[in-house]
């Protein structure tokens, strides 16, 4: 009897591993032939972007479903929406891309990992379907586009314009301490300026922990932070230069003189902004079209103040540009998609008509907001759901809308003609922005995040003063000999 | 035998006094450096946005709103709670059921390739393949945007099981022989004899069960694709990290956050008061070997 329950148990114990291994197999069958595309029956499609691109940011799933219902109808499609929080998109787009590659997914920081999903075969060329789009090449220029080719061929679009940024600084702490700067100082200029806020009880200049914010600081030495492009079309080492160097000794002045921000390291996006409205810091770097949003929310903390850009720093030897960011998000079509058609309608309608635009940064009317005496107001579900009804969002988007259908709120109005003015002047002082092409130097491709890692702990090293440059520099060469640095240019510039 | 206090009783040593005295100032400096923090969430949690902006530390209140707790609630918080309460429900059901079994019958001295079993089970707390491959054999089971993923997957912790496994290993063998003579089957051994005197174990593995079920969110994002089925770590952590995005216009102040982190905290800190002394005493039991 015992016995018998004891082989019983064992037979239980292998069916259940058997079952189990089972599940491992290869799915190679297709659980339906979801594609039919008869005149009647919609295309489907999955369309992967994070959960606050949904209409005005706003995180509901019911809000999110009415912004699908709308995109569905205008292009005849039958869409899955996987809209992962932003702060974990990249492990769940990284996760899907092995075997479920949506056919529609947005890419973030493209200018370095484009060229790495288009050479493991994820996205799929664009070269024929751009050409039917008009609303895309019309509004594109074809020098970003240029950015996201991969051996010649297009394999994403821009989902926003180029972006850049700029020192944003407060008035009212520059009337106090009687900082007189221009809004293109000198190095020079700016480290005596700063020089006079330290020690009056505020910041003088907070920045982020993002170290890739840092060819702001970069450019006016002629030096460029990471691997850039010199006169002669040739790949080189942009950290390992006199001039990268002098960049860096320029800012390990600023922090050891209390001018940049002791806390910088751990400062996210969110804390320099709250420092700056608050009042807690007297200058950020921070995106072109951010002049309405700093009013509105030193307001709302009784904080109040003009704020007053700084475009680009001026060097010794005239070099100059500010953070240019070029192409940060891209728009994708998967390279097993089965209708790419359809993909790129999508496309086009969500991010390159007005409607679609107006769609992605206010919602549904009636559901997201409303019209009260001409003035959009948010409904009390958006509103609860982080929802944000904001011109500055429009200001990032290809089409430009000329009218609204509403009136802002009075501030927005009276403000937006000066934003518009320092949106079109940070144009005019874009940075350099090379792109290195992927698929070109294997090694390259492999060593790409650790050599962005090194260089960030390298820079950081030096800013916080722990180590000196020369030092710095010393560990730096012995990593570039470690990758085979010296061979991964070789391969690019073959 | 000679007491260390000796005098008359009552009498209490200078040296004890001193002692007393040190013991309380240590464990008043260690309560306050765990209180103080609390202090401060719960205060900016309630605190207006404009003497957040303007203070780095806020322990004294200056103004009270419950205006960020109104949010939460009015953020689809109730709805995300629900899953949550679901997921961790159920999962735990089953991780419980699961875990029990397993460690009764592991406990087992002629359990039939018992080295072997124990040996591939330790085997897993080591060797890990990583998320990719873990993604890979859910979806192929068809358990992909499925509250099944969070179940099924994670049904069994082997450092639960081993704890189980190790405490019905204490349990005299001459109890269990003795319900085998009175013609007990071993199922009935397993739910009238030894579940019942394992009870510490299995609520403090219960609790531990819970706690990992409830904060589970890498795998919601994972393995769920509907933002309707998400949990409520991934909503608030959302509503938490919207103005971390580099281009969100999302207000940034942290009296929202130390709200987010309150909710989060409430629900194990209203279970576990029931299950304390079970907790505390079940650690140190699944630990004892015979």
């Amino acid at each position: 009897m015992i016995k018998g329950k004891k082989i019983c148990t064992l037979l239980l114990c292998s069916v259940m591993s058997v079952s189990l291994l089972g599940g491992c197999k290869n799915d190679k069958q297709v659980s339906k032939d979801p594609n039919n595309t008869g005149s009647e029956e919609r295309v489907k499609l999955t369309f992967c972007m994070s959960q606050t691109g949904w209409g005005g940011e706003a995180v509901d799933p019911e809000l999110m479903k009415e912004v699908e219902r709308i995109i569905e109808e205008k292009t005849n499609t039958d869409l899955t929406i996987i809209a992962p929080p932003q702060s974990s998109y990249n492990d769940k787009l990284n996760t899907l891309l092995t075997s479920d590659i949506p056919d529609i997914f947005a890419v973030r920081k493209a200018m370095d990992t484009l060229q790495v999903m288009a050479a493991r075969g994820y996205t799929r060329s664009m070269d024929d379907l751009i050409k039917t789009a008009p609303e895309i090449t019309s509004l594109v220029d074809p020098k970003y586009l240029d950015y996201l080719t991969v051996d010649g061929k297009l394999h994403a679009v821009p989902m926003y314009v180029p972006l850049s940024k700029v020192i944003w600084l407060r008035k009212d702490v520059m009337d106090e301490c009687g900082v007189n700067l221009s809004q293109t100082p000198t190095t020079e200029e700016f480290y005596n300026e700063m020089k006079k806020m330290v020690g009056k009880g505020v910041i003088p200049f907070t920045f982020p922990k993002f170290l890739d914010n840092l060819p702001f600081f970069f450019n006016p030495f002629g030096a460029y932070y990471g691997i850039g492009v010199d006169e002669n079309g040739k790949f080189y080492d942009g950290f390992n230069t006199p001039e990268a160097k002098e960049a860096l000794s320029y800012v390990a002045k600023l922090y050891a003189e209390g001018i940049w921000d002791q806390e910088f390291i751990t400062n996210e996006n969110a804390i320099i902004r709250e420092k700056l409205f608050s009042g807690k810091a007297a200058s950020t770097l921070d995106y072109f079209n951010r002049y309405i949003y700093y009013i509105n929310e030193s307001e709302k903390v009784n904080a109040g103040t003009e704020f007053v850009p700084v475009y680009e720093l001026v060097g010794p030897r005239g070099d100059r540009g500010n953070l240019n960011e070029a192409i940060q998000d891209v728009l994708c079509i998967s390279s097993k998609t089965k209708h790419p058609e359809k993909a790129m309608e999508v496309i086009k309608y969500y991010f390159y008509t007005m409607e679609g635009v107006k769609l992605r940064c206010l919602g549904v009317e009636g559901k997201h907001f409303t019209i009260e005496d001409g003035r959009i107001k948010a409904t009390e579900k958006a509103a609860n759901s982080g929802y944000k009804s904001d011109v500055n969002s429009f200001l990032l988007y290809y089409p430009k809308i000329d009218n609204y259908g509403f009136k802002w709120d009075e501030t927005t109005e009276r403000l937006l003609p000066k934003q518009m003015e320092y949106v079109e002047e940070a144009n005019k002082h874009l940075g350099s922005k090379y792109l290195v092409p992927g698929g070109k130097s294997a090694l390259y491709d492999k060593n790409l995040s650790a050599y962005k890692k090194k260089i960030d702990e390298i820079s950081s090293k030096i800013i916080l003063g722990t180590t000196t440059v020369e030092k710095g520099y010393e560990e730096y060469e012995k990593f570039w000999k470690s990758i085979k640095g010296d061979e991964m240019l070789e391969q690019l510039n073959k | 035998m000679k007491r260390m206090n000796s005098g008359p009783v009552g009498y209490v040593s200078v040296g004890r006094k001193i002692f007393n005295i040190s013991n309380a100032v240590f464990l008043f400096i260690v309560s306050m450096v765990v209180l103080i923090p609390l202090l401060m969430v719960i205060v900016t949690s309630l605190s207006p946005d404009a003497v957040v902006a303007r203070e780095e530390y806020v322990l004294i209140p200056r103004g009270i709103t419950f205006d960020n707790y109104i949010r939460i609630f009015k953020s689809g918080y109730m709805s995300a709670f629900i899953n949550s309460i679901l997921v961790t429900v159920a999962a735990t059901a089953v991780s419980m059921l699961l875990t029990v079994v397993m460690g009764y019958a592991m406990a087992q001295k002629d359990l039939i390739g018992k080295k072997f079993l124990i040996r591939f089970v330790v085997a897993t707390m080591v060797l890990d393949a990583g998320i990719i491959p873990f993604y890979m054999v859910v979806k192929n089971l068809g358990l992909i945007d499925s509250y099944l993923a969070l179940i099924i997957p994670a049904a069994i912790s082997t450092y639960n099981l081993i704890l189980m496994k190790n405490y019905i290993s204490s349990i005299p063998t001459s109890i269990i022989e003795a319900a085998r003579i009175d013609g007990c089957s071993e199922l009935g051994i397993l739910f009238k004899i030894v579940l019942p005197i394992s009870i510490p174990i299995i609520a403090a593995i219960t609790l531990f069960y819970a706690v990992s079920h409830w904060n589970s969110y890498l795998n919601v994002v994972i393995f769920i694709n509907d933002s309707s089925k998400y949990t409520l770590q991934v909503l608030l952590r959302q509503l938490v990290y919207q103005s971390e995005s580099a281009i969100s216009s999302a207000s940034a102040l942290n009296n929202f956050k130390m709200a987010v982190m309150i909710m989060t905290m409430i629900p194990v800190l209203i279970l576990y008061p029931f299950i304390q002394k079970y907790f505390i005493s079940g650690i140190m039991l699944g630990s004892v070997k015979e």
